[in-house]
């Protein structure tokens, strides 16, 4: 692996009060690579991301984002260049709002107090739209949204900050599969632009598009795996991830994981 | 020679206009972040504080604002450092405030008149110097609302993607209790401890109902706020009728109007 490093964690802790999120971490993240980040309910997962944009503070070790060091001034300059979707998106849906103003949102951290946003910054939001697909919902209100809108309406917001670096947080959970397929070929299509470092957190590695190359498996606040895409789907690797026996089935690049497998069958 | 020709009048007109603003205003912050115990609390902490003064034999009204103050700079920080939800902490301010309250009307001697109307205020009874205390508050809270409204608008929003943008998530939060206990603490001469969060809720809430933009829920809600005051003040003068009941029956018959109206309930 080589290139710039956009996020280097050495013996990183989280501790919340007398409970332990994550457990001496240590990773690079370097540009463009494309890293799913799969593990069983709090493994860490939302934690790993939340710490990497400032929302909680290690309780021991160090977190370097770009280059240096996340604290103080840098953690606001760090947080403008990642583009963020967290698991809970659980926005009023009467909120007064419509689609365009979202996203203009994503543009806030580059505007300073006082100011109002530019042409630049309208042209942005059309572009944004168009590459995820959310041109004709533009004057929709937010309300009105269904469930996949919500979540393209998260990315495009994230887009629209022009990232270094997008951490998506279980951005296709509780989505139908057609609405997970569109969201994943969106993540897919913003990657493959290029120069774009993309965190994609799941429970479900059937969830984690073809194009992830690096695969980061989480356990109990530890990284259990971090390798390439087959060693991950080792059937042993899952089994003692999940705690249970697993069968796995590749499909179109992709890997679907059900629980069981004693008996040697796999239904798709 | 109509009503203004008397002093009082024309104060009472002044009270209704810029009481209506601010309630108006800081409604919006109220119902779009979802705290509406806020109001609550912090009226009875201006009440308090108001009889607090009284038995200490100092202005009310400064108490009021002065504990009003101290619970809203304590209030952010104690959920943050206790880790409960701010409802909850609001719950917890509320106890307190409605205790001390209810303490100081015990230890006041004689028949409590003037600490018992404040429950209900009285329009008619206000000073040139409560005019020109919440004509400065007025001014600074339109300022800040319109200088600091993308922010204001990521943060009603979704709070936890603002802050990962780098927006003081947290600053403009305390920043938003402080402005809502002065606003409320200035309104106990005119509207009372005990109605003023009716006029607090009821115009954004009708507000909402009409548009899907928050500038203009701003200022749909500051103007449903205003008139409810004059139609307060109206009544109050031509039929005798108690101000504050009758400001909290206009707002929510504008609420109930706008219910009926909505261009929402077709989208429903």
């Amino acid at each position: 692996m080589g290139g710039e490093a956009v996020a280097d964690l050495r013996g990183v802790s989280v501790a919340f009060r007398h409970r332990r999120a994550l457990s001496d971490i240590s990773l690079s993240i370097r540009r463009n690579e494309f890293v799913g980040v799969a593990g069983p309910n709090g493994s860490g997962k939302s934690t790993l991301l939340r710490l990497l944009n400032g929302l909680v503070a290690p309780t021991a070790g160090s977190v370097e984002l770009f280059g240096r060091p996340l604290s103080g001034r840098h953690l606001r300059e760090a947080r403008r260049r990642i583009g963020y979707l967290p698991q809970h998106c659980d926005y009023d849906p009467a909120f007064p709002a419509t689609v365009r103003e979202v996203v203009m949102m994503g543009r806030w951290p580059m505007i300073r107090f006082f100011r109002r946003p530019s042409r630049e910054d309208r042209m942005k939001i059309e572009e944004v739209s168009r590459r995820t697909g959310l041109g004709d919902l533009l004057g929709r209100p937010v309300g009105h949204l269904s469930g996949g809108e919500r979540r393209k309406m998260g990315i495009a917001r994230a887009m629209a900050q022009d990232p270094a670096m997008l951490m998506l947080d279980e951005p296709t959970s509780d989505l139908d599969i057609a609405a997970q397929a569109e969201i994943g070929r969106l993540v897919e299509r913003v990657h493959g632009a290029g120069g774009l470092t993309v965190l994609f957190v799941t429970h479900f590695i059937s969830h984690l598009p073809p194009c992830c190359s690096r695969f980061l498996l989480m356990k109990d606040g530890r990284i259990a795996y971090d390798g390439p895409r087959a060693g991950a789907l080792d059937e042993g690797t899952l089994a003692a991830l999940y705690g249970c026996p697993v069968r796995t089935v590749v499909v179109d690049g992709r890997v679907a994981v059900f629980p069981g497998g004693g008996n040697g069958t796999a239904a798709v | 020679m109509g009503p203004l020709q008397y002093e009082f009048m024309r104060h009472a007109l002044a009270a209704a206009l810029l009481g209506g603003l601010g309630c108006g205003l800081v409604g919006v912050f109220i119902v779009t972040l979802r705290i509406p115990f806020l109001s609550v609390a912090m009226s009875h902490a201006a009440f308090a504080g108001a009889v607090l003064g009284l038995l200490a034999g100092v202005s009310p009204l400064a108490c009021g604002i002065l504990l009003c103050a101290v619970c809203a700079g304590a209030l952010g920080p104690f959920a943050d450092r206790a880790g409960i939800h701010p409802e909850l902490s609001i719950g917890i301010l509320f106890s307190v405030t409605i205790g001390l309250a209810f303490l100081g009307l015990g230890m006041l001697e004689g028949p409590r008149t003037e600490a018992l109307g404040l429950f209900w205020g009285n329009i008619l009874a206000v000073s040139a110097a409560d005019i020109r205390l919440m004509a400065a508050v007025a001014v600074l809270l339109v300022a800040g609302i319109v200088l600091f409204f993308k922010e204001i608008q990521a943060i009603a929003f979704h709070r936890e993607s603002a802050a990962a943008a780098g927006i003081p998530e947290k600053a403009m939060l305390y920043g938003v209790f402080l402005v809502t206990g002065v606003v409320i603490a200035l309104t106990l001469n005119t509207i009372g401890g005990l109605l003023v969060f009716g006029l607090i809720y009821n115009p954004p809430a009708a507000a909402c109902q009409l548009t899907y933009s928050l500038r203009r829920m701003f200022l749909l809600s500051a103007l449903f706020a205003i008139a409810s005051c004059l139609l307060g003040l109206t009544a109050s003068y031509w039929l005798n009728l108690p101000s504050g009941a009758v400001i909290i029956l206009a707002s929510s018959a504008i609420f109930g109007i706008c219910i009926l109206c909505s261009p929402k309930r077709a989208a429903r």
